[in-house]
């Protein structure tokens, strides 16, 4: 048991960040999260620095946590835990569940859309035919899928572990996301003033945030661990875990920031709207239960 | 960061599986943690596994332990928690007053006590609270003054467990009335059985755990009893409290209890109410989220790093998981849980218990929120 990052682990770490450096810098990539956009050119900057390369799932996992607490908008830690099996050329990606009623992240503006197909995988050709750009206000670009124009190649037996993937990236985007609202939401309490004080001396809030950053807390360390074990039903645990502390955290961090957090220039919503957006595309508590509790995977 | 036990402490924690399966009665693992204490039976256990060096592992070698890392620390209070705490209170003097007596004690007060405690033979109560000193804790008013070779004691402890059993109180005093705050404050190892050391049983609504009063009156006791330097007890209460947070694994038998549940849906068909499918997996992911930020802290114990932090979001995990299934338990039980020896009403106790015991959780928030915001003044 170490809670310390290895040495290699903080290598990739170390190695995102210098790369969304050199790609411009978090403010120019945290610009594009503000508007819901897409970050072709970081995606494409991480894939070609190499990296994931030699990576294990828990590496993969921590650089997926780690771009969403940056705040950057691109595919690749999702593409780094779900497509670990090579089977994908470079480039952006987004993975639908077929049967899942809602939009799809990035799905509109990936270079690649999988879709998960019970036990197979559809890799789509010619995904713009498929796919419709949807009016959304969830941090990321989404994109309705037509399940009925899906041509492809059908990819037997894949299924099952690109949903788990699916699952187990979803709730470290959620961990990374929950930290970093809650860095801001602190960094606003220290110095937003009301009735003379700073909000960060109002007990009532401060034992609020403390609540909050103990749920953020404890997601990570569920997802690291479903990552590390790999084992699935780890793996649904983190994240009924994960949509339970977006659950709780979105409306907490935003009624302590006020109504500046519904701004796009205040910045917040990067992380609460992420938050909502992760969680819906996780399930709701029912289905997330159901499938711990049979120890299979749902979708 | 990794996850796996070592071998060894795969090995520990079967052969404490093997001693509790051999030795512990079928009910313990009904009981609450506390409910019985200082009766035969824990002392008859605490001597079996001072026998087979399983009392006090994590202690050094040279004070009776066998140098056990504090994994294997938290390893056999989670298995002992599970198990209904068949040490009884005895807990208390491996977890943290011995520690406490070989951080600050002299060696007469190391030998005197220590090997009392590796054996098994002795039970104590802390003497922390009172009226005016709950969880500010550093406003007790409990006076020590010095009397040459002696000091006299008089004021009031509330709410303390164990006392009627205990042999001896780990008893914190004012011994400087001048200063204010965490100053000025004494720690003293006292034999309950000492002129003018009475103990009142508190009657409460807790009923599988009792409270005491202690009142000293005119206690005179040698300056030998003091532990640490006088005035200056502060830090050595504090590594104390970090110990006793945490070192009961509350999240471990709650998530025995959650087993139970889902045990007893399976059985009585109840998959269609009070949300059980959500609320079993919301109670056994409450669970596992205290036992990795307590795993946390003993990461960082382990490794001589800052725990303070960690034991406070550990703390606050823990309560969440002991009240969330509190509340199912009560739910799905209903009015089974109006009697007393119901797996309901244990397991509401304890959650009752859980937010207080060890000081009001409303202080780790504060410590969180000091980490996050700054000291908020």
């Amino acid at each position: 048991m170490d809670y310390n990052f290895s040495a290699s682990q903080q290598r990739v770490i170390a190695a995102a960040d210098r790369v969304v450096e050199a790609a411009g810098g978090i403010e120019r990539a945290f610009a594009v999260s503000v508007a819901a956009g897409y970050d072709r050119d970081l995606d494409r900057a991480l894939a070609d620095a190499g990296v994931l390369d030699g990576a294990d799932l828990l590496e993969r996992v921590l650089i997926a946590e780690r771009l969403a607490e940056l705040g950057v908008a691109t595919t690749y830690g999702l593409r780094s835990v779900v497509a670990v099996d090579g089977l994908l050329p470079p480039g952006g990606l987004a993975v639908a569940v077929l049967g899942r009623q809602g939009p799809v992240r990035y799905a509109a503006v990936a270079d690649h859309l999988v879709v998960i197909d019970g036990d197979d995988l559809i890799a789509v050709d010619n995904a713009t035919k498929s796919v419709t750009t949807v009016r959304s206000g969830f941090g990321y670009p989404y994109a309705r899928i037509a399940s009925e124009e899906l041509d492809g190649t059908r990819l037997k037996g894949m299924g099952e572990a690109w949903r788990t993937r699916l699952t187990l990236v979803t709730a470290a985007e959620i961990a990374g996301n929950a930290a970093a609202a809650i860095a801001r939401t602190a960094a606003h309490m220290r110095l937003r003033e009301q009735f003379g004080r700073t909000l960060s001396t109002f007990q009532a809030l401060r034992h609020r945030l403390a609540e909050a950053a103990v749920s953020a807390e404890a997601t990570r360390w569920m997802v690291r661990e479903a990552a590390f074990t790999a084992d699935p039903r780890d793996i649904d645990l983190a994240a009924s875990y994960a949509a339970q502390t977006a659950a709780h955290l979105v409306p907490e961090l935003v009624q302590i920031c006020g109504a500046r957090s519904f701004t796009l220039e205040f910045g917040l919503h990067v992380f609460t709207m992420r938050l909502v957006g992760l969680r819906l595309e996780l399930g709701g508590p029912d289905r997330l239960a159901a499938r711990v509790l049979a120890g299979e995977s749902v979708s | 960061m990794e996850f796996e036990w070592s071998t060894e402490e795969r090995r520990f924690r079967d052969e404490l599986r093997a001693v509790i399966e051999a030795e512990v009665p079928d009910h313990w693992s009904e009981l609450i943690p506390g409910e019985e204490f200082g009766t035969e039976f824990t002392y008859e256990f605490c001597r079996t596994l001072a026998e087979k060096g399983l009392l006090a592992p994590h202690w050094p070698a040279a004070y009776g332990g066998r140098d056990a890392s504090p994994w294997q620390f938290i390893i056999l209070g989670e298995e002992l928690w599970s198990a209904g705490e068949p040490r009884g209170s005895q807990y208390m003097n491996v977890n943290w007053i011995g520690p406490a007596i070989i951080a600050a004690g002299t060696s007469e007060q190391k030998k005197y006590h220590l090997g009392r405690i590796t054996s098994g033979d002795v039970t104590w109560c802390q003497g922390f609270s009172e009226q005016g000193a709950g969880t500010d804790l550093a406003n007790m008013q409990t006076r020590a003054v010095r009397d040459g070779d002696f000091y006299v004691v008089n004021g009031e402890k509330v709410w303390t467990s164990y006392a009627q059993e205990a042999e001896f109180c780990f008893l914190l005093a004012r011994t400087d009335p001048e200063s204010a705050g965490n100053k000025g404050i004494s720690i003293f190892l006292v034999p309950t059985a000492t002129r003018g050391f009475t103990i009142e049983r508190i009657p409460s609504v807790l009923d599988v755990h009792e409270f005491n009063r202690l009142t000293f009156s005119d206690m005179r006791i040698p300056a030998s009893y003091r532990l640490g330097p006088e005035n200056d007890a502060w830090r050595v209460i504090r590594e104390a409290l970090a110990h006793e947070r945490i070192g009961g694994p509350r999240y471990a038998r709650a998530a025995l209890v959650t087993r139970r549940l889902a045990e007893m849906a399976a059985a009585r068909d109840w998959w269609d109410r009070d949300g059980i499918r959500t609320r079993l997996v919301a109670a056994e992911t409450a669970c596992k989220a205290a036992r990795l930020l307590v795993y946390q802290a003993i990461d960082a114990r382990a490794k001589g790093q800052p725990q303070d932090l960690a034991v406070s979001r550990a703390r606050v995990a823990i309560v969440r998981s002991e009240r969330i299934v509190a509340e199912l338990t009560l739910d799905l039980l209903e009015d089974e849980c109006l009697e007393r020896d119901s797996m309901g009403n244990g397991q509401l106790k304890t959650a009752m218990i859980a937010g207080l015991g060890g000081g009001s959780v409303e202080v780790q928030l504060n410590m969180i929120a000091r980490a996050l915001l700054g000291p908020g003044r």
